[in-house]
């Protein structure tokens, strides 16, 4: 993308790209006791979880069986490259539109039969984000994104960088709120001074300015706006963001570049584009392999929600981009190196979700509609893979009760809720959840 | 001079309110709350913030209220009114395009779709757009000064001559300056001279070093920038 077109829409080694040595050194430095990585995946629309992770055999529900399952498959009417039944993953089964994942099966977990209690896009969205029941349509509690940011600290240039998701902070440091990236061809410009625009600021001008910031605060209030919390974070935040433009990052985010030739390979970038689920995938895994940030929750599939005949083409081909795209990302990362050593995989938990899923029956308008039951991915770090939790039952895949511990269904146990799985997300890697005031599914506990 | 001076928008008058203007007593002084008409929408881009300094002063020893952060929305009409009419403006071809227009859904403007409510976080985002736009702002800003009548100037107001390096004419245009972006009354008696003392350095090291011919210029570029990132312009 150009910059003509930026304005219109709004492992490789560091040492290849002349990264600020003293910017990766201090982020080795910081890679302590904490030192652990953050992906939120939102699946935006409402996804067909019959298509990914939750399906049904084809042969056993089919028309002669629909009036009594209420589940309808459907997947001969996806495109010819989907397989027309499900797809054996090793330890579980997963949808024909479940792309490259598939092959990844032994290092994720897929939980079932999440009751969203909502059928609201905004509703489930905001739900499975913060891990609160949102107040009508307003979101209650911060981002879990950012409450993981909050707690692992301000260490990285961006701690949290969101793209296509909605973010909150409501009660935690501004820090941990998301620096929302508008498209991913943007963060280059971003990252440079002046949006790699001719500057005729002459360098003594700079050197004054960078003197006159050091000797003396802005204006020495004792009160005032000047003298607030809120300007001393301002005030950080103004010198953060000068060493982010002194440290060359912007050249780990210029995808077309020769230097990145090998990112845009693993991602397909030439072929799908940047403004894709992969190159989203491949904004997210720079992020974090580049030390800009410690937490990214961005878009892996987008425009899902597809009430009509464009269910069959569109839902299918976009759901499959996000999942593969979600693949290439965590092979990248289980194939770079930490700063303080290990595979950033080895540190990174993931997550993805959607709002909610599809009914399982085709509607009169050959597509599906919102669905009060959901599935969940979660991987990485602190979690256990290669299970299923949960389950959606086999009358209209209503949400089965599950036993917390066990991770089975047991109709003396719990309707799995988006706070259970939150919960779990941040225990996974030793966080504090208590602010969700819930419970994790320990069988998903490593 | 223009006399009109009271009509800016709402959001420059909870600046003056709030602004620090304080001596090291604690004491304050500012403009009084009914000196402001807040209701009167004028032309912004002849619309003069800076108030007749014959205006009486008051004291004011604390914040009301918490502060909050400008809007992107609010930050590009300030912006305008504190610079006589400036926009950050980029032409890349197809005409100027207002840059904090298109960059506002990444600083945190809703966008009604995805995004509901503005993010008003003083961010490391916003801080580093707002040092970009100074540096592109604060370039046309100088350079139309440079060539402009002394009746027309905003930047460079107390001075006779743009070229100027008399320590009183600087410290006068910087006294204006303070009034300009931050509604920051600072009398010439000396009492609040922190901030004059530093910026005026500051003019001193950027002009010092500069190449012959432009000792002004930088000196003038140099304040300008280090006003517009300053954190008063952009919390109140």
């Amino acid at each position: 993308m150009k910059r003509r077109d930026f304005l219109r829409t709004a492992g490789i080694s560091a040492a290849a790209f002349g990264l600020s040595q003293s910017l990766l050194g201090r982020l080795a430095l910081a890679a302590g006791e904490q030192d652990h990585y953050f992906l939120v995946c939102y699946f935006e629309g409402g996804w067909d979880h019959l298509l990914g992770l939750d399906p049904r055999d084809p042969s056993v529900f089919n028309a002669a069986s629909l009036r009594d399952t209420g589940i309808e498959p459907a997947y001969e009417r996806l495109p010819p490259q989907f397989s027309r039944s499900t797809i054996d993953a090793g330890p579980f089964t997963l949808g024909p539109c479940i792309g490259e994942l598939a092959e990844l099966a032994n290092d994720f977990s897929v939980v079932r039969g999440i009751n969203m209690a909502t059928l609201t896009h905004e509703v489930g969205r905001r739900y499975f984000i913060t891990g609160k029941a949102p107040s009508g349509l307003q979101a209650r509690g911060s981002s879990i994104a950012t409450v993981c940011c909050a707690q692992l600290g301000a260490d990285r240039p961006v701690p949290h960088l969101g793209h296509r998701i909605e973010n909150y902070n409501i009660d935690q440091p501004a820090f941990a709120g998301a620096m929302s990236v508008a498209a991913v061809d943007h963060m280059q410009y971003i990252l440079q001074e002046d949006l790699g625009l001719p500057t005729d600021v002459p360098a003594n001008v700079k050197g004054a300015l960078g003197s006159y910031w050091r000797e003396r605060p802005d204006c020495e209030p004792a009160n005032g706006a000047g003298a607030t919390r809120l300007a001393e974070i301002y005030r950080e935040n103004r010198t953060r963001a000068r060493q982010v433009v002194t440290s060359q990052l912007h050249r780990r985010f210029q995808f077309n570049s020769p230097d990145l030739a090998p990112v845009r390979a693993h991602y397909g970038l030439d072929a799908a584009g940047l403004e894709s689920a992969y190159g989203r995938a491949a904004l997210a895994s720079q992020a974090l392999k580049t030390g800009l940030s410690r937490v990214v929750s961005f878009a892996g599939a987008t425009e899902l929600d597809t009430h009509d005949q464009t269910w069959a083409n569109d839902h299918s081909t976009r759901l499959e981009a996000g999942f593969s795209a979600l693949a290439r990302l965590i092979r990248d990362l289980q194939m770079s190196e930490a700063p303080g050593g290990g595979s950033l995989w080895s540190k990174t938990t993931l997550i993805a979700f959607s709002e909610f899923g599809r009914t399982p029956r085709i509607n009169d308008r050959q597509g599906r509609d919102h669905h009060l039951g959901n599935c969940a991915l979660l991987a990485g770090a602190g979690i256990r893979g290669g299970q299923v939790i949960g389950r959606s039952n086999d009358r209209a895949m209503g949400p089965e009760l599950v036993d917390l511990a066990t991770g089975r269904p047991d109709e003396a146990g719990k309707s799995l809720q988006p706070e259970h799985i939150m919960t779990t997300y941040l225990q996974a890697a030793g966080l504090d959840a208590s602010s969700l005031r819930s419970e994790p599914v320990l069988s998903l506990l490593a | 001079m223009n006399t009109t001076h009271h009509a800016a928008p709402l959001f420059l008058g909870l600046v003056t309110l709030l602004s620090c203007g304080e001596d090291r007593s604690g004491t304050k002084t500012e403009r009084p709350e009914a000196e402001i008409d807040v209701g009167r929408q004028a032309d912004r881009a002849t619309a003069d913030p800076t108030p007749d300094a014959a205006l009486p002063v008051v004291v004011q020893s604390t914040l009301s209220r918490a502060p909050g952060r400008m809007t992107v929305d609010q930050l590009r009409r300030s912006i305008e009114i504190i610079t006589g009419g400036l926009a950050w403006e980029e032409d890349f071809g197809d005409g100027p395009t207002d840059m904090l227009e298109v960059l506002a859904p990444t600083i945190g403007a809703p966008d009604y779709l995805l995004v509901t409510e503005e993010n008003l976080e003083p961010s490391l985002i916003i801080a580093k757009f707002l040092h970009d736009a100074s540096h592109r702002l604060c370039v046309r800003w100088v350079e139309n000064e440079s060539v402009a009548p002394p009746e027309r100037r905003t930047l460079v107001r107390h001075a006779a001559a743009f070229e100027s390096r008399e320590e009183a004419d600087i410290k006068a245009g910087l006294r204006a300056l303070q009034l300009r972006f931050f509604a920051r009354y600072l009398p010439e008696d000396g009492a609040e001279d922190g901030p004059i003392s530093a910026l005026y350095g500051l003019f001193l090291n950027a002009s010092s070093t500069s190449t012959p011919g432009r000792e002004a210029k930088d000196g003038w570029l140099a304040v300008c920038i280090a006003h517009m990132t300053d954190p008063e312009l952009l919390l109140y």
